[in-house]
């Protein structure tokens, strides 16, 4: 069920199109975002395609896990999950095949299959085109591919950030609590967002 | 919250409900393009309904908005910049999965006394059981797009209300209709402070109706002001107010 990539044996270039459980997910969004930009989505903005590290954790398609999941490593999840999933400083990947019913918390989240539940990316949350996501977004930075379906609040920008940060200080001692306040009731203002990927 | 910054701009935008259709309105710019086969044909439209719906909201403080349309990073962008939260909520399309699942479920039933099919109106009522579910009060400004032209006709007076009571008062509602049957569906998105992209999306084998202006105004009746835009190219904006 779990396995390092590296470990695995077919490999995904030999089956590019194939659903295999083994393979590694292909991200579509490279060619995405090779499109031509819309005047709204300036092409700078553009977020990378996103590439899943050789060293993620894969659960594969007709896996299915009930409970919390937590880890250090990168996770590419093509199954069924319910619980919660919490990866603190690492990327999550939910492939075209993934089912998810869980609070998700990571350092990156990337979003291709169907998932129920709140979001927190540290850095960032990316809605791939053929996601389907019902849950409230909460990130620095959050890229939403067109054809994405989504329902649910979105934050980003610095409060979003403010409060990451501030959830990592309170956590182990004490906090000012003025700057406690400050930062929770804080809207985003500017905002690092990237452009859609796909056009 | 100093939503009307001082003196009412609701005077500048309307009387209590009758408000009446100005002729002025859109600009189109340019007009609807038609590419190649497999590009996308794309317009962008010059829109005074949006510019008086983000003028009335300008003031607004940490405020909330909802969007009822398909979710844009566009449109996300431009109103979480100007510190919005935004919650996106794409109507019609959990509308037509409530929809088509009901519809299943019926056929799928064994015949029996117990199981007669809903009534159009039973189905809508058992939808906005669970849609639209927010605080009352909870929104200062909510994108309709062009959903009331979609929607089955049991469901638009609820919804309309629904929307009355989860607008904070004095919020503002930016509502689209087309004057004349589109050729296709649309998605929408906010490019700056007074254009709208509209991007074609597939056949409009979804658009029910066309509404008449006394019909817009009577749906949102219940709102304190309204204001209508017609555009050269058919489509008319509605604002409304709290």
């Amino acid at each position: 069920m779990w396995r390092k990539q590296s470990e695995g044996k077919p490999s995904s270039s030999a089956t590019p199109g194939a659903p295999s459980a083994f393979a590694p997910p292909s991200f579509a969004p490279a060619e995405k975002s090779a499109g031509s930009p819309s005047p709204s989505k300036p092409a700078s903005a553009m977020p990378p395609a996103p590439v899943p590290s050789p060293e993620a954790a894969i659960l594969t398609q007709g896996i299915r896990i009930r409970g919390e999941l937590t880890g250090k490593a990168d996770l590419f999840i093509d199954g069924d999950v319910e619980g919660s999933v919490r990866l603190g400083d690492s990327r999550l990947t939910i492939g075209p095949s993934g089912h998810v019913k869980a609070d998700i918390e990571a350092r990156e989240i990337y979003i291709r299959g169907n998932v129920q539940g709140n979001l927190r990316g540290r850095e960032r949350i990316t809605l791939g085109n053929s996601c389907h996501v019902k849950g409230d977004l909460e990130s620095p930075r959050i890229a939403i591919e067109d054809g994405a379906q989504f329902k649910g609040r979105v934050e980003m920008g610095p409060a979003a950030d403010a409060r990451e940060h501030q959830i990592k200080r309170t956590a182990p001692a004490i906090t000012s609590p003025g700057a406690s306040s400050s930062s929770t009731d804080s809207t985003p203002t500017s905002v690092p967002v990237e452009a859609s990927a796909k056009k | 919250m100093n939503w009307m910054g001082g003196k009412s701009r609701l005077g500048a935008v309307a009387t209590p409900v009758a408000s009446k259709t100005r002729g002025t309105a859109s600009a189109v710019m340019p007009p609807t393009s038609v590419t190649k086969s497999n590009q996308k044909s794309e317009s962008f439209r010059l829109s005074n309904g949006l510019k008086d719906f983000l003028w009335l909201i300008s003031d607004v403080e940490n405020g909330r908005l909802l969007d009822l349309g398909q979710v844009s990073q566009a449109t996300l962008n431009f109103f979480i910049e100007r510190g919005f939260r935004v919650t996106t909520d794409d109507m019609l399309r959990s509308w037509k999965e409530f929809r088509g699942a009901v519809e299943e479920k019926q056929r799928n039933a064994p015949p029996s006394d117990f199981n007669e099919p809903l009534s159009p109106e039973e189905i809508a009522q058992h939808f906005l059981q669970n849609s639209l579910q927010y605080p009352d009060d909870e929104f200062n400004a909510v994108l309709v797009w062009d959903i009331f032209d979609r929607l089955d006709a049991g469901l638009l007076s609820q919804v309309a209300n629904r929307l009355h009571e989860i607008v904070h008062p004095g919020g503002a509602v930016l509502a689209l209709f087309h004057s004349k049957t589109p050729e296709r569906a649309y998605r929408y998105r906010i490019v700056d402070n007074q254009t709208i992209e509209i991007v074609p999306i597939g056949p409009a084998g979804t658009h029910m109706r066309i509404f008449q202006n006394r019909e817009i105004l009577n749906l949102f009746s219940r709102f304190r002001s309204a204001k209508t835009f017609v555009g050269r190219d058919q489509l008319r904006e509605g604002l409304f107010i709290k």
